[in-house]
């Protein structure tokens, strides 16, 4: 039998407009996934529990605070020291100058405002199933 | 990967009770139903402990209610574990599994695994994993395994035939008491929570409840109805307290017992249903002599059964 595709989308940090997350997790859904989503407010060691409990293929995170460095570094490390190999993709209000060190420490794709919905599906197929 | 590689793979951080094994072998019983059993005598056997089912309405409050209550457990040291089950999409098999965001309080617990499954294509209000993966939970070692439907009409009543207590959440404005005569989901429960009871119709709603239920002439009955505010904390412990002594009158009353054959007749039907369904599925859809079809069915259905033998 085949396996769906299960994401945890979780919302990092202090910004409490999830939107753009529950955009996505509706367009995963309506891609043939299995999303859990988390809600706001949750700290990179949550999310990173979630994903563990919920045996996911991929986490996706949406962030519009500003903190995304931060917030994704501490969550990749996390995921590092517990010798968790999920791929994280990123989504929210990123500078463009940002996105190759964000690639740089580890975040499989960032999309930004405006970006397709398809290309978002495609994407986090083509990483789940190239892992 | 084979799911015998999977299942050596994982099986010893299994035993130790890892978590990040647990999880993987939910997902191994899901995800490979035709070896679901092959793989579920592999693992230690526990003792039996009590399962709860939760069901009710969408929005009626149950993963609220839900995580509170096993908040409750958790500090009293109980480990549990949770199962909460959301609809799949008929359309596109895919699902949004929302239940954790109610349940944020116990995401810490070191004593709490959730776990969210979705539906796929049951329609009993569970799906069709869900003894599997009750089976894995038992063996990894939780005190109680707690199930949330999804979010349930008046037939999804499958929750019977799995959990040994019940508990059917209601909202003080789902409706008069015509919908409480009605059968279905309001026969099934142990326990009635009416929930909200911070509504002004609470009271009214909890009475004509009590009333329909006839509790006050049915002195054997066992039925509770309970109140409870998720947001004012209220009548959570009462419920705690209820499960307990509820398990134990089972257990006393041979109930359990009854309870047990019945829910090991629901899953071999539902284990054959699915190799029905396989059968069906590929059978060619010709029909001029009705029972040449059942019986050609039949018989694919014994060849189904001896590629399992071997």
């Amino acid at each position: 039998m085949s396996r769906r595709i299960r994401v945890v989308i979780g919302k990092p940090g202090l910004d409490g407009h999830d939107r753009g997350a529950k955009v996505v997790s509706r367009a995963l859904r309506d891609a043939g996934m299995e999303v859990i989503y988390t809600g706001i407010r949750q700290t990179p060691s949550e999310i990173v529990n979630t994903a563990i409990q919920e045996d996911a293929d991929i986490i996706g995170l949406s962030i519009l605070s500003g903190a995304h460095m931060k917030l994704c570094e501490k969550l990749l490390k996390l995921l590092k020291e517990k010798d968790i190999n999920i791929p994280v993709f990123l989504g929210g209000i990123i500078p463009e100058d940002d996105i190759p060190v964000l690639k740089e420490i580890g975040i499989k794709e960032v999309f930004t405002p405006g970006t397709s919905l398809e290309l978002i599906n495609n994407k986090v197929k083509e990483i789940v199933l190239g892992e | 990967m084979s799911w015998e590689n999977k299942f050596n793979s994982i099986i010893e951080k299994f035993k130790s009770g890892e978590i990040y094994a647990l999880a993987k072998m939910v997902s191994l019983v899901e995800d490979n139903p035709d070896y679901a059993w092959e793989i579920i005598s592999k693992l230690p056997k526990k003792e039996h402990k009590q399962i709860i089912g939760i069901t009710g309405s969408p929005g009626a409050g149950k993963s609220t209610l839900t995580s509170k209550l096993v908040e409750k457990l958790a500090k009293k040291g109980e480990k549990i574990g949770v199962i909460a089950v959301d609809p799949s999409s008929s359309f596109s098999g895919g699902a949004f599994l929302g239940d954790r965001i109610r349940m944020r309080n116990i995401t810490k617990s070191q004593n709490v695994y959730i776990r969210s499954v979705a539906s796929r294509g049951s329609v009993g209000g569970l799906c069709d994993s869900i003894f599997d993966i009750v089976d894995v939970m038992e063996s990894f070692g939780f005190d109680k395994i707690i199930i949330e439907t999804v979010g349930a009409g008046q037939t999804e009543i499958e929750i019977v035939f799995v959990a040994d207590t019940i508990l059917l959440v209601m909202s003080p404005d789902s409706g008069d008491e015509i919908q409480m005569f009605k059968a279905g989901i309001m026969e099934i429960a142990d326990g009635y929570v009416v929930n909200k009871t911070d509504l002004p119709e609470a009271n009214g709603f909890m009475t004509q409840l009590k009333n329909t239920l006839m509790l006050e002439v049915e002195s054997k009955s066992t039925r509770r109805v309970f109140g409870t505010s998720s947001v004012l904390n209220m009548g959570i412990e009462d419920i705690v307290s209820w499960f307990d002594e509820h398990y134990n009158s089972l257990i006393n009353t041979g109930e359990l017992n009854d309870r047990q054959i019945r829910r090991n007749k629901r899953r071999i039907r539902s284990n054959l249903l699915r190799i029905l369904d396989k059968v069906v599925y590929n059978y060619d859809g010709k029909i001029e002599d009705l029972e040449f079809a059942k019986e050609k069915i039949l018989r694919e259905l014994c060849k189904e059964e001896n590629n399992y033998e071997k």
